[in-house]
């Protein structure tokens, strides 16, 4: 259920607008603050949709409280209410990022009418359910979109926003979180409800990195969380092995592939091989100065009965490969 | 391969491909046979810096190579290297067959060996 939260210090109207509203109980729920410091703990502490504030309030006004959204909580809409409504305090809030601005009196249907407007674009693009967030988002690269993304993490109810902007991926945001922090958790989560509005407000760009290099690191720091099942079967009585980190993290890239493709997919091993750091550094640094960038991974076939997918890191990781293996498919898991 | 210009031709078959931003090809002595960008950067990067990172390939005969902003395909063969530069979402398989196929024109027809020489069979 979607929450509407309402800012004005009069408590009467506050009462009032939450009664007009209850109305819509079965499109949102309506969460109230007395003025913008109460506003920003009911924003930490909860996933709102979308804000009405009042301008003119104690502690913190509602211009004061607009910067604060459109910097921290940018993909919430906020719409002003104000007995203030002169031409220029319009001018204010409009520039300050308000979506909309009502002028108090005005009628309880005229509030809600925004609201319900609000909320529905934010689903505009279309609702999924079920998927992995890695390949979905590829394409909303791949055709250059430019949408904000409301991600939900099934298995654990937590709740991301994506930016993009003509495909490339400006920013994100899980709570306060914000930036590539924010980016690499929601790309951990393989299993996503998402909702897409085709539009996005943020015009800066806070993450810098491609999207391919953050799915990656995601799926390898997610990886790095998954426990293994253990050697030792319960009640056997031996001492717990004592886990390898490099050969765990290689199991998880194997597994991660067969799982998507199956165990006949052409994977053969996979191991780490410092020989191949040396090649891997060179590789990169004509990348660099080819204006590529760093490499992210390569495949190399030398004729031999395996090619090999190499993957940069402190030590190579390194994985054999049948040459008739679905090469794009294995790659792509991998995040290239 | 009947000329330079059937080369030319069968190359720029390639250029045709969305995400294919440009075709490299090299003798394996290091001369540039054909450079052609379907983008031209502002300062673009010289046919040695292209050759340069294929010679660090060493003796690999096939390397896809994905990095932050792009991707290159570059195959090793008797007759030269080919270094196609590509978009990162380019169709990589597409382009792998594609270049199967024109490497496979520029060699040329294989010389045919005992009763072939002289039936059509």
């Amino acid at each position: 259920m979607k929450k509407v939260l309402l800012v004005d210090d009069d408590r009467e109207i506050r009462l009032v607008l939450n009664q007009g509203l209850s109305r819509c109980a079965d499109s949102f729920a309506v969460r109230m603050a007395g003025d913008g410091i109460e506003a920003l703990e009911c924003l930490r502490s909860q996933e709102i949709s979308l804000v009405v504030t009042d301008l003119k309030m104690p502690r913190m006004d509602g211009f004061e409280l607009l910067a604060v959204i459109m910097e921290s909580y940018p993909d919430i809409p906020v719409i002003v209410i104000s007995g203030f409504s002169s031409p220029n305090m319009q001018r204010l809030a409009r520039q300050g990022g308000a979506v909309a601005f009502i002028a108090k009196p005005f009628p309880i249907e005229s509030l809600t009418r925004h609201i319900v407007k609000m909320l529905r674009k934010q689903t505009e693009g279309g609702t999924l359910h079920n998927l992995s967030s890695s390949i979905f988002l590829q394409l909303i690269e791949m055709e250059q979109k430019t949408c904000t993304i409301r991600l939900e993490n099934k298995p654990s109810g937590n709740k991301g926003i994506l930016f993009f902007v003509q495909g490339e991926l400006f920013d994100a945001r899980v709570g306060d979180a914000q930036g590539v922090a924010a980016a690499l958790e929601i790309l951990a989560w393989d299993q996503v409800s998402l909702s897409i509005q085709n539009d996005c407000s943020i015009r800066e760009k806070r993450i810098r990195r491609n999207l391919y290099s953050l799915i990656l690191e995601a799926a390898r720091r997610q990886d790095e969380k998954t426990p293994l099942p253990s050697a030792a079967g319960p009640g056997s009585g031996s001492e717990p092995p004592v886990p390898d980190p490099v050969s765990e993290s290689l199991l998880r890239i194997r597994a991660r592939i067969e799982n998507e493709l199956g165990v006949g997919c052409g994977v053969e091993d996979a191991f780490q091989d410092p020989v191949w750091n040396e090649r891997v550094k060179r590789i990169s640094r004509h990348g660099e100065q080819l204006k590529l960038g760093k490499l992210i991974m390569a495949y190399v076939g030398r004729g031999e009965p395996r090619d090999h997918i190499v993957l940069p890191g402190e030590t190579a990781t390194v994985l054999a490969v049948n040459p008739k293996c679905p090469r794009g498919k294995i790659m792509r898991i991998l995040g290239g | 391969m009947s000329g330079v210009g059937a080369m030319r031709d069968l190359l720029k078959d390639l250029l045709g491909i969305e995400g294919v931003k440009g075709v490299l090809f090299f003798a394996l002595s290091g001369q540039r046979l054909f450079e052609e960008f379907t983008i031209r950067e502002n300062d673009p990067a010289s046919a040695s810096d292209w050759f340069a990172l294929a010679v660090c390939l060493g003796n690999a005969h096939e390397t896809e190579l994905v990095f932050e902003r792009g991707r290159l395909y570059i195959r090793r063969t008797a007759e030269g290297v080919l270094v196609v530069v590509m978009e990162l979402m380019a169709p990589s398989e597409m382009i792998r067959l594609t270049c199967d196929i024109l490497l496979s024109a520029m060699r040329g027809p294989k010389p045919l060996r005992g009763i072939k020489r002289f039936f059509k069979l």
